[in-house]
Parts: structure tokens; C-alpha cells; sequence
């Protein structure tokens, strides 16, 4: 029995190190990836693949200069960020349908560790007292409020399906279900969890990571007066987030390929899918991107609600459908 | 029999204790205050052991005061659940007593500071009492001292007229809701012939659908007033801010939860079966109230008034699981109701814990820069560190994050508003997960609220000269805000210590217990029928972020760029950095209030389109009754002559 534990243990420390592994080098070159994926299709040649590391690199090679207005909030919030993200990426399934610590917690700690990053963001551009950063911050809540309901219905009707909270049984049942997963409910779900999925990357039609005007960023625009190191693990944080929504969009989308078991081989080709599923969400993203333009602020509200009408009617159908306790 | 014999000792304390603020206060105020919150804290100490123990051992006390003839038996019985409300308003009652020492020193020195404690000590004496009345007439009186005694503390500012103002609204509003429980309870006793709850409970299963049905509209105006349910809030917003700080946390922390006790006490125990759209009802209201509330909350820039409407906004929180176990209750799902009842008591208690707490940092930061407007504020990080790492905690504990346990309570009600798909019901199957994602939609305002909050109290530089002078409050200040602060993270850590207290107070309303395999020793987890499966584990949550930071913290300083941190004038552009510059809170919430155009409604709002037709209303009919006032004798005695007439043609017949 101790053995079995023991060995249980293991095997949890084990995929716990692989998966912080994945996510944190994986992070900086999908962010690349989807950069070079744009200039392509804009007929430009992009960044080198690599670009991702060399800024980090760079971040961390720079001197580190603070607002004398700052309290050590502001200094621990990078932190405090990186973590939050780090043990969110600890919920979400990547290669493989058991997530490590599958009694950590579902969808809502997911959403909520998501929020207290946002939380510590947002209280850490308002210290140095400059306004472009209080606009951001503010702007930056305000979207959230658009997101978390939509995010949360989505995922909501998609955990409904399933009978579960917690992500690993989500993405499992879908999985086994074969053809007969093509439901409205599903696609409907799908398509809302992919707008809410994009608005929570930060992406356009939202918000542009790619603009460095201080009137028009929003997520980026909290960053202004972090340098050096500091913001270093600020921007990785939110290429791990942007990595994570990226992976549970995948894995929503193309439930299939994961590795069953634990063994080599098996893992490998379950980590070959998941980076192909991965790469196909991304040019659906960069698609997205190419051909819509980023809409005004105070028009983010109508695609959003759009997204929230598209999950009602999504839980309504399976509801209306339901049959002897199945959600199809 | 302890803890008989302890709360009987709390109850003499208490007065004891009343006593001691009057008589001191003519030798010295110091004195008066100092002595007389020692024994407070004594006393509630001594509740606070019995609540738990009674919590513990499931027992249940009565005590028998009079037997008067009309009315029946005065008695108190202490159940589980009147013990949670005893532990909840004992709990808060200590660190409030500690943070009092400081605070009536530093505020209230030219006030009649014997006066606050008599009527301090009375307001908890009273609402502990309220929970345990088992005869309506003696809780309607307990109720009433209750309400009155927290009037004398909003009109207590005597010099400012908004406070009066406000004494006069919170006084109509709570007698409007005493009346429609007035009502209730005299068709109770109609129909029971007495006025003791075992008769209301013996009875309860006579009473025709219909009038059931009028009864719990009754008691939802008449608990919802109290609980500050939209439309009926209104005096919530005034009342709360202008009492004494220390007061507004025990008004906000516990006075409005005894409407939860209410509720849960009559609609469980007097009106059982019921049908399933009453919970539904209640449901609807709790989640108007949590959204509306907290959209009022993030517009307002006055600090005390903003903390009030977050109250609103949390009591719709705790008023969801309630409705939503009421749908349950009448779908036969006894073990999914007292969950709802369990999250319903959780979240009573994380807001108490966290509500008093940032009232009680609220009074520190009025008392030391003189004003609630959150424009004229800015930069106390700097000189109250203390307090800001206490509000800084609140408000986390607030925003429901992990791991402080407004997010425990939080995840908790998602889990039963997701296991909804287990009730036959099409409208209830779609709410419910629809209720989930506008419970993050005030989730999500919220932080917003307090990011603004805390960062234009703490951050930056200070927009006016009013905190400049600023400095960190006093030790019993300090203490008495740490405490709740240290619980909150504590409870968010380990849930566990007080499960079992809250299962106890559960079963004394649904007579069930939940299966031992839900909650296990470490882990929070959900495995109610159909495959429905949700785990959760707060230590681990709060064992591993703590070693991300910490790890991450230190390999950060390791590599990469050596160099000491620079500091340096934030970029203005090229200009040097003025307070001017900074975004404001009127800034900070203007996309808010953009984006809530439509759901927003000023104050007049409810004035004029619910209350002004009803005044209106009975203006119009005294105006129709008056011709017969004429005042003329003769005309009276025609009247009487009458009526008499009437009155035997009515008795032959």
C-alpha cells in the first residue's frame, strides 16, 4: 500500500515538473510562433522563431529601474503573478487528459487565479501615480468584467456536458464521445469559449499586444513603468496565460490524441498532438486577427455579450434536448 | 449543562458591562471605555465558547423565562443554528472591542462615550437574544431594541443633518419591514392560538397553500428589509456610513445576517413543504441585489457608503445559495439543500470576517485624514503600512481569491448552482448556470471595485492636503483589524477547523446529514450522485503559491543583471510627476459606469418609481377618508349609534 503511494507520488512530482517544464519553455516561442504566423500572412518575414528567448534574455540582462512613488507591492507583483499563472497551468490539461494535480481544483480556481494575477496587475500600474498606466489598469478591469461571465458561461455549458468542474474529466469525456460530440450545444460552446478565450489573451479585435502607443494598450499598458528584470517576469506571465487559454482552446476543439498512459513512447507522440493542436488554434487566432480590425473600446461589450447570447442558446439546446440525464 | 452556565454568565457580563460604561464614565472616559470593552470582550469570549460547544455537541438549551397568558410562553432555545449566530456575532464582537479602545480615544473623546458603551453592549446583548427568541413576541421586541439601538448609533453625529436624514430612513424602512412580519406573525398565531414558535412549528402543516404563500412574501419584505434586498436597500447606503466605524462593522457584519437567520428559521421550520418558485423568487432577488449592488459599489467614491453597497451586494451572494436550496428542498434533495445552507452560513461568516474588517480600516483612515472621499486620498501606504496590508487583505478576501476564503465560500456556491442539472425543472436548469456566470460578473466588479478602492486610499501620491499628516493608527487599532485579517487567510487555509460547525447548524434546519465521503480531511470535495465531481484544495492551492513565490523570487535575484534596483521619477512625459497627474477614482470607474449605462439607476430611481406611488398612494386615500372626519361630536356619536346597530342586526343574523 505505502508502495503504491509511493509510486503514485512519484508519478504526480514527475508530471507536475514535466508540465511547469513544457509551459514555461513552450510559453515564449507560441508567442513568437504567432507573430511570425502574422507577418506571414501580412507578407512580411516576422521575427526569427527564437525572438521569445532573446527578449527574455535581454529583460534579464537589464538594469531594473522603479517609480520612487512605488510601495514593495509593486515590487512583489511580478511574482505574485508569475505564480498565480504558474499554478494555473497546473489545472489545465496539456498532452496528456490527467492534469497533475487533478484535486487542486476546476474551472472556477482557474478563472479566479486568472482574476488575482489581474488583481495584483491592476493595483501594481496604479503605484507609480502615472496616468497612462491608471488608464490601462482601468481599462483592463473593465474588460474583465465583459470576460469573466462570458468565459465562465461557456466553460460552464461545456462542464454541464461532462458533469464536472474539474478539467481533466471535462476534456476526458469528450474525448470518448466520438462522433456523437458534434452536438449544436458543443459547437455553439466552443465558438463562445473561443471569443471569450480571445478577449481573455488580449487579443484583436480586444485589445493589440503589438501597439506601443500608451493610449491605445491595455494589458501591456500596465507594464509601462516596469523595466529589467521585473518586467521580464511580467511579459512571461502573460505569455504563460496566453499558452494555457491557447491549450484549453485545443483541447476543446480537437479533443483527440492525448497520451493514455504514462509510458515514453506514448507520451511522446501525446506532446507531437498537442504542439499541432496548439499551432492550428494559433492560425485560427492569427486568421482572426488578420482579418478583423480591433474594434473600439466601448464596442468590446456587443461582441462579448454576442459570445454570452451564443452560450445561452447553446444551454438551452441541451437542456431542451435533454434526454435522461445526458447533456447532448 | 456548561454551556448553559457559560452563556448566562456572557448575558451578565453584557449588562455588567453596560453598568460599568455609565457609572465609570463620571470619573474618567478613559476608563469608562477601557473597562468596559475588557468585560465585552470577557463576555463575548465566554459566547463564543458556549456557541461552539453547543455547535459541537448538537445540543440544545432552553430557557424558560414567564409564562404570560395571552401571549404563552417567553422562551429562549439555543439550537445549532441560533449557536452559529451566536458564534458569528461573539466573534466579531471581540476584535470590535479591541479596535474600540483606540478608536473612541482617537474619534469620540468629546462625545458621551459611556452612552456608546451602554448601548455598544446592549446591541450585541440584543442580537444575541433575537436568535434565540422562540416566541414571536419577544423576538419581535428583541428585534425592534435591536433596530433601535443601531438607530441611536446612525443619528449619533448630531451635528450633521445628512445623518439624520439617514436615521429617518433607516427608522421608516426597518418599520415597514416590522410591520410585514407583524402581519406574519398574527396570522401564525390565528391560527396556532399562541404566540410561542413550537405552536407556529405544531401548526404549520394545517395552513392552506395560498396563505403559505402570502405568509413567506411577507416575511421575504419583511427579513429582505433588513438584509437590504433591492428595491428595499435604500436605507443601507445611508445608515451604514454614518455610524461610528466600529459600529458599521458589527452593523454590516452580523445586525444584517440575523435576516438570513430569519429566513432560515421561518421558511425551513414554519413553512415547510413549499413549492419550488419561492426559492426561485428569493433567487432572482439575491442575484438583482448582488449585481446591482456591487455596480453601485464601483461607481461611489465616498468609502464608507462604497462598503455599503458592497454589503448589499454580498448579502445577494449569501441570499443565492438560499433560494437555490429552497428549489432543492422542494425537489426532495435534502443532501444538495443543507450544502446550500452550509454555503449560504460559509459565506455569512467569510463576509463578517471580512466586511468588519474593512469597515474597521476605513474608520482608521477616516480618523486620521478626516474625510471618506476617496479623491482627497492617496498615498497613506507610505505612512500607514500596517493598514493598508489589512485592507489589502480584505480586499483580496473580498474579490473571492484564492487563497482567503471568500473564494472557498464563493466555490462552494458555484458547485451547487452547477448541480442544478440535477432538478427536473427546464427554468431552474437554465438559471442556475446563468446565475453562475453573473456571480462572476460581480465577482469580476468587484476586484475592480477594490482595486480602485485600495489604490486611491494607499498608492501614489495624495490628491489633497487632508492625509499628508497621516500616521498609523493605534496598537488596539491595529490589533483589532488584525485579527479578522489573520482569520481570513486562516479560513481560506484550512476550511476544515469550522466544517464540522457549519454542518452542525445546517442539520438543525434540514434534518439530514451529507454524507461523510463530501468533505474529506484535506481537500474540499463534492461527489453528489450523477458522476457530479468537484474538487478542491485550499491548503495546497496556498502551500504551492507560496513556494512559486518564493522560488521564483529568489532564482530571479540570482541571475541575470546584478545591479541594485534604481529608483526614479515616474515618466510624465517629461515633466516632473504631480499628484494632478494621476488617475483619479471618478476616472478610474468612468468606462464602469460606460458600460453599465443601461443597468445603472441613481438613488431617485426606487423613490420615484417604487416608493413615491406608494405614498402617493396613501395620501390619496386619506385625502378620500377625511370628509367623514368632520369633528363634529354629534356626527361621532351618529357613527357609534350606527355601528352598534349594525352590530346587533349582525349578531341576530
Amino acid at each position: 500500500m505505502v508502495e503504491v503511494m509511493n509510486i503514485f507520488l512519484l508519478q504526480t512530482v514527475l508530471l507536475v515538473f514535466i508540465q511547469l517544464f513544457l509551459i514555461l519553455i513552450l510559453s515564449p516561442f507560441i508567442n513568437t510562433l504567432m507573430k511570425k504566423l502574422k507577418a506571414l500572412l501580412q507578407g512580411r518575414i516576422g521575427p526569427p522563431l527564437m525572438q521569445g528567448y532573446y527578449d527574455l534574455s535581454k529583460y534579464f540582462q537589464k538594469e531594473t529601474v522603479v517609480s520612487n512613488q512605488t510601495s514593495p507591492i509593486f515590487l512583489i507583483t511580478p511574482f505574485v503573478v508569475f505564480s498565480a499563472t504558474l499554478l494555473a497551468s497546473l489545472l489545465v490539461p496539456t498532452y496528456i487528459t490527467i492534469t497533475p494535480l487533478f484535486i487542486l481544483g476546476g474551472i472556477i480556481l482557474l478563472v479566479y487565479l486568472f482574476g488575482l494575477a489581474r488583481f495584483f496587475m491592476a493595483q501594481a500600474a496604479m503605484e507609480p501615480g502615472s496616468g497612462f498606466c491608471g488608464m490601462a489598469s482601468s481599462r483592463e478591469m473593465m474588460l474583465a468584467m465583459l470576460i469573466e461571465p462570458v468565459l465562465l458561461l461557456s466553460l460552464f455549458v461545456l462542464a454541464l456536458m461532462a458533469k464536472s468542474t474539474n478539467l481533466p474529466n471535462i476534456v476526458n469525456w469528450l474525448s470518448i464521445q466520438g462522433i456523437h460530440l458534434f452536438t449544436p450545444t458543443y459547437v455553439l460552446a466552443v465558438i463562445a469559449l473561443l471569443i471569450a478565450g480571445i478577449a481573455e489573451m488580449g487579443r484583436v479585435p480586444f485589445d493589440n499586444p503589438e501597439t506601443h502607443y500608451e493610449l491605445t494598450m491595455i494589458h501591456e499598458g500596465m507594464f509601462l513603468e516596469y523595466s529589467g528584470k521585473l518586467l521580464g517576469m511580467m511579459i512571461w506571465a502573460s505569455w504563460i496565460k496566453q499558452l494555457l487559454i491557447l491549450s484549453l482552446l485545443a483541447n476543446f476543439i480537437f479533443p483527440y490524441g492525448y497520451s493514455a498512459s504514462a509510458s515514453l513512447p506514448i507520451l511522446f507522440t501525446g506532446l507531437l498532438f498537442y504542439f499541432a493542436k496548439v499551432v492550428i488554434v494559433c492560425l485560427i487566432v492569427v486568421l482572426v486577427e488578420t482579418v478583423i480590425a480591433k474594434v473600439r473600446l466601448f464596442r468590446v461589450k456587443d461582441i462579448l455579450i454576442a459570445s454570452f447570447v451564443i452560450s445561452i442558446i447553446a444551454l438551452v439546446i441541451s437542456i431542451s434536448k435533454d434526454t435522461g440525464g445526458l447533456g447532448l | 449543562m456548561n454551556e448553559a452556565i457559560l452563556l448566562q454568565f456572557s448575558f451578565l457580563l453584557f449588562i455588567f458591562g453596560a453598568i460599568s460604561a455609565l457609572t465609570l464614565n463620571f470619573f474618567s472616559k478613559k476608563l469608562s471605555i477601557v473597562c468596559s470593552s475588557v468585560i465585552g470582550i470577557i463576555g463575548s469570549s465566554l459566547s463564543l465558547i458556549s456557541s461552539i460547544l453547543i455547535l459541537l455537541h448538537k445540543s440544545k438549551l432552553v430557557f424558560s423565562l414567564y409564562f404570560i397568558k395571552p401571549i404563552g410562553p417567553l422562551e429562549l432555545i439555543v439550537d445549532p443554528l441560533a449557536a452559529f449566530f451566536i458564534l458569528l456575532i461573539s466573534m466579531l464582537s471581540i476584535p470590535v472591542l479591541i479596535y474600540s479602545i483606540g478608536y473612541l480615544q482617537a474619534e469620540y473623546m468629546e462625545k458621551n462615550v459611556g452612552v456608546l458603551g451602554v448601548l455598544y453592549h446592549l446591541f450585541i446583548l440584543s442580537m444575541i437574544l433575537v436568535v434565540c427568541a422562540a416566541n414571536a413576541f419577544l423576538f419581535l421586541f428583541l428585534w425592534e431594541l435591536m433596530t433601535l439601538i443601531s438607530f441611536v448609533f446612525v443619528i449619533s453625529d448630531t451635528k450633521s443633518i445628512e445623518s439624520q436624514k439617514a436615521g429617518f430612513i433607516y427608522l421608516l424602512m426597518t418599520h415597514i419591514g416590522l410591520a410585514f412580519l407583524l402581519f406574519a406573525f398574527l396570522i401564525f398565531a390565528k391560527y396556532s392560538g399562541s404566540f410561542s414558535f413550537s405552536s407556529f412549528q405544531s401548526v404549520s402543516h394545517g395552513l392552506p397553500n395560498n396563505l403559505k404563500s402570502i405568509l413567506f412574501i411577507f416575511m421575504l419584505i419583511g427579513f429582505g428589509t433588513k438584509a437590504g434586498l433591492i428595491p428595499l436597500h435604500i436605507w443601507l447606503p445611508e445608515a451604514h456610513p454614518a455610524a461610528p466605524s466600529h459600529i458599521s462593522a458589527l452593523m454590516s457584519g452580523v445586525m444584517i445576517k440575523t435576516a438570513v437567520y430569519g429566513l432560515l428559521r421561518f421558511v425551513f421550520d414554519f413553512l415547510s413543504p413549499f413549492p419550488y418558485w419561492w426559492g426561485l423568487t428569493l433567487a432572482v432577488f439575491a442575484i438583482i441585489t448582488a449585481m446591482l449592488g456591487i455596480i453601485y459599489a464601483s461607481l461611489e467614491n465616498d468609502l464608507k457608503r462604497m462598503l455599503a453597497f458592497s454589503s448589499i451586494e454580498n448579502m445577494g451572494i449569501i441570499l443565492l445559495p438560499l433560494g437555490i436550496g429552497m428549489i432543492f428542498f422542494a425537489f426532495d434533495q435534502k443532501e444538495l439543500a443543507s450544502l446550500c445552507i452550509i454555503a449560504s452560513l460559509f459565506h455569512s461568516l467569510n463576509h463578517s470576517l471580512f466586511k468588519s474588517l474593512l469597515f474597521m480600516c476605513a474608520g482608521s483612515v477616516i480618523s486620521v485624514t478626516h474625510t471618506r472621499n476617496m479623491e482627497k486620498l492617496g498615498g497613506l501606504i507610505k505612512l500607514m503600512p500596517q493598514t493598508s496590508m489589512f485592507f489589502l487583505v480584505g480586499a483580496l478576501a473580498i474579490s473571492a481569491f484564492p487563497p482567503f476564503n471568500g473564494f472557498l465560500s464563493e466555490w462552494l456556491i458555484y458547485q451547487i448552482l452547477f448541480s442544478s442539472f440535477q432538478i427536473h425543472s427546464q427554468a431552474v436548469k437554465i438559471f442556475a448556470p446563468v446565475c453562475g456566470a453573473l456571480l462572476g460578473f460581480t465577482g469580476a466588479i468587484c476586484a475592480a471595485t477594490f482595486v480602485k478602492a485600495f489604490s486611491s486610499i494607499f498608492s501614489a501620491m495624495p490628491r489633497s492636503h487632508q492625509p499628508v499628516h497621516a500616521h498609523e493608527v493605534s496598537l488596539s487599532m491595529r490589533l483589532g483589524m488584525g485579527i479578522p485579517a489573520v482569520f481570513c487567510l486562516f479560513v481560506g487555509i484550512a476550511p476544515f477547523a469550522i466544517m464540522p460547525l457549519l454542518q452542525s447548524a445546517s442539520e438543525a434546519v434540514i434534518h439530514t446529514n451529507i454524507k461523510s465521503n463530501s468533505f474529506f480531511a484535506n481537500n474540499l470535495l463534492i461527489n453528489l450522485g450523477a458522476n457530479h465531481f468537484a474538487a478542491l484544495s485550499p491548503g495546497l492551492i496556498f502551500a504551492l503559491l507560496v513556494f512559486f513565490f518564493t522560488m521564483f523570487y529568489f532564482l530571479c535575484k540570482m541571475v541575470g543583471n546584478k545591479m541594485p534596483i534604481r529608483k526614479d521619477e515616474t515618466w510624465s512625459c517629461g515633466v516632473t510627476p504631480k499628484a494632478e497627474f494621476e488617475h483619479t477614482p471618478t476616472g478610474y470607474s468612468q468606462p464602469f459606469g460606460v458600460i453599465f449605462r443601461e443597468l445603472y439607476t441613481p438613488e431617485s430611481f426606487y423613490y420615484k418609481y417604487i416608493y413615491l406611488p406608494v405614498v402617493n398612494g396613501l395620501i390619496n386615500i386619506s385625502h378620500r377618508v377625511k370628509p367623514i372626519q368632520s369633528g363634529n361630536l354629534q356626527l361621532y356619536l351618529a357613527y357609534i349609534f350606527i355601528t352598534l346597530i349594525l352590530c346587533l342586526v349582525w349578531l341576530r343574523l
